[in-house]
């Protein structure tokens, strides 16, 4: 396993543990939780700091897993990183589409009984936007592992 | 020469001469000619095109 793919693999983890820690913090069951925007003023420099730390401990300890051997990126490893990237960007485009389509419609169809995203409500903004990014960050690790893994052969 | 070898060579990852080894992977035609010049033959020796993929 390469040390782009031994990163991949560590930032998914990292990733989905901050993400765990951000939605404790936003949800009860599916729902937003009502908060100030002090706390999640807090919220937002925790979940930077987090992923600032994360990243810091990842490549720490990679180096470390590696012997202190310096990064080798190749060819192959960025073209696996604009295709991930590529696909964080498709994510993330459908994903704000997504939103402001339901927000329109939400609007537009005032006596619909189907749950919806209320975006005007600033935890559930926060939450969405947020999540929306996780979830861009997500699809470019997993994709990058799914495309290390395809190209893999027996060593 | 070991794959590792060649990797250092090419300025390439050994995961990455193990996959175009494989054929999982196609070279760039810059990673191509260091291969066929880190052997010191002739890029037609060691590359060969089939349209098939």
């Amino acid at each position: 396993m390469s040390r782009a793919e031994q990163y991949s693999w560590a930032s998914l983890a990292g990733l989905a543990a901050v993400f765990w820690w951000f939605q404790m913090r936003m949800l009860d069951g599916f729902a937003v939780v009502d908060q100030s925007a002090e706390t999640l003023t807090g919220v937002y420099i925790g979940v930077i700091v987090a992923s600032i730390v994360i990243e810091i401990a990842t490549a720490l300890l990679l180096d470390a897993v590696n012997g202190g051997k310096k990064e080798i990126r190749d060819e192959r490893d960025i073209l696996i990183d604009a295709r991930a990237g590529l696909n964080e960007r498709l994510f993330i485009i459908v994903a704000v589409n997504a939103l402001v389509f339901q927000a329109l419609m939400a609007d537009y169809i005032k006596d619909h009984a189907a749950p919806h995203i209320d975006l005007l409500h600033l935890p559930t903004l926060f939450f969405a936007l947020f999540a929306t990014l996780f979830g861009g960050e997500m699809v470019k690790r997993v994709t990058s592992i799914w495309l290390y893994r395809a190209q893999a052969a027996r060593e | 020469m070991t794959q590792q070898s060649l990797a250092d060579i090419v300025g390439a990852t050994r995961q990455t001469i193990i996959a175009v080894e494989a054929g999982k992977y196609a070279p760039s035609l810059e990673l191509a000619f260091r291969i066929a010049r880190a052997f010191d033959v002739s890029f037609e020796s060691v590359w060969t095109f089939s349209a098939d993929g």
